[in-house]
């Protein structure tokens, strides 16, 4: 910042100097083209000296080389001024570029290590719920997988013991009717009076109430 | 009058027999002694009972002569129990003989009522043991009832064989 004010206050004085210059060009300029009035001026005041016309010319040719002379060495003063200044303003002009690229570059390098801060934050974040995401799916495939497996265990037991029974059932319904059909055909009664008093004496006491029971209610 | 049926009179229609033949017997003996209170020649021989009811007659004797009376009581005491007695059904897997249903009248009587009357059916699907009811009272007793109550144990025994 300082400088920019620098250089501006010397761009300042260079343009006030060559104004300056400028202004003196001029008035010399206008003296020459009008010495009369000029010299008017200076008639009242001043004495008029007469002076030979070849000495005038060559005192006229000889203000002329030095203004000349002068207006080169200020232009080539001026010149070289406005070179110097503009190689210091190009020197600045780098100077100030190199800093402000410098500091954009800083600032872009800081916005990019944020932005990569951040997105690594975010993909490390990502990646954590990936990971949980995935262990969660793990386990909760792996709880449903031994719920199936138990499930399925048990529907291959409950039907292993239900073929079992039908099995059993069966068998034992072909038996029963076996026997049916066997003992049916031939009843010796005589043979089972032991078993039927027997009976009837070891049920004496429950076919008791009951008759007793039937014959209240009647 | 206490009246002890004779094994022989199981069932109702026995004793509604029993009843029957010691009626006729009743008319029979009254009839007689008229005839032998009048001296009357043309008596006519006593009407053949049954084992059971000459037993029963005697019963109601005892030891003294026999009266119209005495049967007229025997009777009443029949009919009586014939609508008192206690009526069971025993289903057998055979028709029951004689000897069977003697021992099962015997049986039911000594145990559980001295006056049941005791009603023989036949079905041969029990296959044997036998099936006793009393008015809305079933005991089960057949084998087939056995065989098919122990029909889970079956494979149980099956595999212990």
């Amino acid at each position: 910042m300082s400088g920019n004010t620098g250089l501006f206050i010397f761009l300042i004085v260079d343009i006030i100097l060559v104004g300056v210059v400028l202004v003196l060009a001029a008035q010399h300029g206008m003296a020459h083209l009008f010495p009369r009035r000029h010299d008017a001026e200076h008639k009242v005041h001043e004495p008029v000296v007469k002076l030979p016309k070849e000495m005038r010319e060559k005192l006229l040719q000889k203000a002329e080389a030095d203004y000349r002379k002068i207006l080169d060495n200020a232009a080539h003063e001026l010149q070289l001024d406005l070179g110097k200044t503009t190689a210091g303003l190009n020197k600045d002009l780098a100077v100030l570029g190199n800093r402000i690229i410098s500091d954009e570059m800083t600032r872009y390098r800081d916005s990019l290590n944020e932005l990569q801060t951040h997105t690594d934050a975010a993909i490390a974040g990502t990646h954590e719920q990936l990971q949980k995401h995935e262990d969660d799916l793990k386990s909760t495939i792996a709880e449903k997988q031994k719920e199936a497996l138990a499930q399925l265990e048990a529907d291959v037991a409950a039907e292993k013991q239900k073929r079992i029974e039908a099995i059993d059932t069966r068998l034992a319904d072909a038996v029963a009717s076996f026997l049916i059909d066997t003992m049916g055909h031939d009843v010796d009664l005589g043979a089972q009076v032991g078993y039927l008093t027997k009976m009837i004496e070891q049920h004496k006491d429950e076919f008791k109430n009951e008759v007793g029971n039937e014959s209240s209610a009647s | 009058m206490r009246v002890q049926l004779p094994s022989d009179v199981s069932s109702q229609q026995d004793l509604a027999a029993l009843i029957i033949e010691i009626r006729g017997y009743s008319k029979w003996f009254a009839a007689n002694a008229i005839k032998a209170r009048v001296h009357a020649k043309n008596a006519t021989p006593p009407p053949t009972l049954s084992d059971g009811a000459l037993e029963l007659v005697r019963a109601a004797s005892g030891k003294k002569l026999l009266d119209a009376t005495q049967l007229e009581d025997l009777v009443s005491s029949l009919e009586s129990l014939r609508a008192s007695a206690s009526t069971i059904t025993i289903t057998l897997a055979a028709p029951a003989t004689s000897g069977v249903k003697k021992q099962l009248v015997a049986s039911c009587r000594e145990h559980i009522a001295s006056d049941a009357l005791v009603t023989f059916k036949f079905n041969a699907s029990i296959l044997g043991g036998m099936v006793i009811s009393y008015g809305s009272h079933v005991f089960d007793w057949s084998f087939r009832r056995a065989i098919l109550a122990n029909r889970a144990h079956f494979s149980e025994v099956l595999a212990s064989v």
